[in-house]
């Protein structure tokens, strides 16, 4: 399994360093979770990886491709999907068409990716054709993941999956992304600003703050670690 | 009634060419949130090519078939070429490069044919068919005129809401971020989107051509009525253009037979105003807030 290296990667809006020389190692198969306050750079780290920003310096690989000045259409083709905040559904299209739409890059005999992702999130299956925008907030999060996951991607990129939802509603998101990365080896990056969240399911995690790598350490030992918690995570 | 029964289907004949044209602008605001002000002139230029041909002893149809060709490239290449550097700077810069398009082609037009009027033939009777004892305001090349608009429109609708093509144009023209990173190639549909409409706005040209006389301007007013269509339905929605257009059609039919063919781009203008005044987000469109 096939893991993504971030290295030095810096971005500016203007005059305002939103990334400065970020590095980490997202391991393959595993979630690695990204936490940080407002601000932190999270959505722009992710946003960097997948080209949406352009990046001043520095370099973004997949194995043994590189990602960096790669055309955004084209990232997905080398198996990087990005789910972006605000849940990106689109409500005009129906939660089929939401659907076919992530898989109608790839070859016409491996499209049909529908049984799988029913399976995984039956409620899509009942409201097939309705249009995403009478989802609940709950059902549209799903729909983007399932929508990602229409093109079989070895790497998942979810910013703030969380917004928004009930608590158990997360809860029950958050197992169903746990369960993907175990069972099919989904390498996971998870951006959170709910850290309590993302540092139960993740294995390591990356803490940012303005723009810059704070520290990079397993789940385990960033849950623990009190003051790292109190000033950066908020909890 | 004879008179109630002419001004109906003459009404209904232009409007469904207005609704045509209100449908290429439709298309194009969908695809890149631009109003295209040189859609008329598009078609006029497209026109004139089509003309060009039959002088030159072509077949109808073979003209016809290259004025839609040269519509999907002109719309094509307008898009990469002049839309697309301006199209992240101010609203204001689009609208502005569209005028000077509808200008400068106007008048490449008038270097290229002159300015005199010249007539585009009808490949059908424009002769009225005759019904019991009374010849109507209908004849075949007018039937011909709708049963081509209307192939045209369901062609469309097969292509928008049946073919992954048809998914992907929706989608870039939602979401264009979404769609970049589920894989579609949005720049290309964009292109595509003005490419099309570049046809539909053609074939309203080749159309409509026979019934008026060619000059640089003669689309002039079919685009405004056009254009009352598309805003009629909101800008947004193909069917509310489509009803757009008929009721425009229909309504200066009405204002031209009853009340003097002299009123008729006055009637246009008072049908958008009360539009604009009582619903000005359009009869078709649900008005709905977008998350950004």
């Amino acid at each position: 399994m096939t893991g993504i290296e971030v290295n030095d990667l810096s971005v500016h809006y203007g005059p305002i360093v939103a990334l400065g020389g970020v590095s980490f190692v997202a391991e393959g198969g595993a979630t690695t979770a990204v936490l940080g306050a407002n601000g932190a750079g999270k959505t722009t780290l992710l946003r960097a990886m997948t080209g949406l920003v352009p990046a001043d310096s520095g370099s973004v690989r997949f194995g043994d491709t590189e990602l960096t000045h790669r055309r955004v259409e084209d990232v997905v083709r080398c198996g990087v999907a990005h789910v972006p905040e605000g849940r990106g559904v689109i409500e005009e299209l129906t939660v089929e068409e939401n659907l076919r739409l992530g898989g109608l890059w790839r070859r016409r005999s491996e499209r049909d990716s529908f049984a799988e992702v029913f399976e995984l999130f039956p409620v899509l299956r009942s409201r097939r054709n309705q249009h995403a925008a009478t989802l609940s907030g709950g059902e549209r999060q799903t729909l983007a993941i399932g929508r990602a996951l229409m093109a079989k991607p070895k790497v998942l990129l979810l910013d703030e999956p969380s917004l928004g939802l009930a608590p158990i509603v997360t809860r029950q998101l958050m197992a169903r992304l746990a369960s993907l990365s175990r069972d099919e080896g989904l390498t996971v990056v998870l951006v959170e600003q709910n850290a309590r969240t993302a540092l139960s399911i993740a294995s390591r995690a990356v803490v940012l703050n303005l723009g810059r790598v704070v520290v990079a350490d397993s789940a385990e030992v960033i849950a623990a670690d009190a003051q790292l918690r109190h000033h950066y995570l908020g909890f | 009634m004879e008179r109630f029964v002419d001004l109906t289907l003459n009404g209904v004949t232009y409007g469904m060419i207005y609704a045509v044209v209100g449908l290429s602008l439709v298309l194009i605001w969908r695809a890149t949130r631009v109003l295209n002000f040189a859609q008329g002139a598009m078609a006029m230029l497209t026109t004139y090519i089509g003309a060009t041909l039959i002088e030159h002893h072509a077949s109808y149809w073979a003209a016809v078939a290259v004025a839609l060709a040269s519509g999907f490239v002109l719309g094509g290449l307008i898009e990469r070429v002049v839309v697309r550097p301006v199209e992240t700077g101010p609203v204001l810069n689009p609208v502005i490069v569209t005028l000077g398009m509808l200008v400068a082609l106007e008048a490449l037009a008038g270097i290229i044919w002159g300015g005199g009027l010249r007539s585009f033939p009808a490949y059908f009777s424009q002769v009225g068919v005759v019904v019991g004892k009374h010849r109507v305001a209908f004849s075949h090349f007018d039937i011909y005129v709708l049963a081509s608009i209307v192939t045209v429109l369901v062609l469309l609708v097969v292509l928008f809401r049946f073919t992954p093509l048809g998914l992907r144009m929706r989608a870039s023209a939602f979401a264009p971020e979404v769609a970049r990173l589920l894989g579609v190639r949005v720049g290309r549909m964009l292109t595509l989107g003005w490419a099309l409409a570049g046809v539909v706005g053609a074939l309203a040209g080749v159309l409509v051509a026979p019934k008026l006389l060619l000059s640089p301007t003669f689309m002039d007013a079919v685009f405004i009525y056009g254009f009352t269509a598309a805003v009629i339905g909101g800008l947004e929605s193909p069917l509310g253009a489509v009803v757009g257009g008929l009721g425009t059609g229909l309504a200066l039919s009405y204002v031209g037979g009853y009340l003097g063919s002299t009123l008729e781009a006055l009637g246009a203008l008072a049908i958008l105003m009360v539009v604009l005044m009582i619903r000005p987000q359009g009869v078709f469109t649900r008005v709905t807030s977008r998350q950004v």
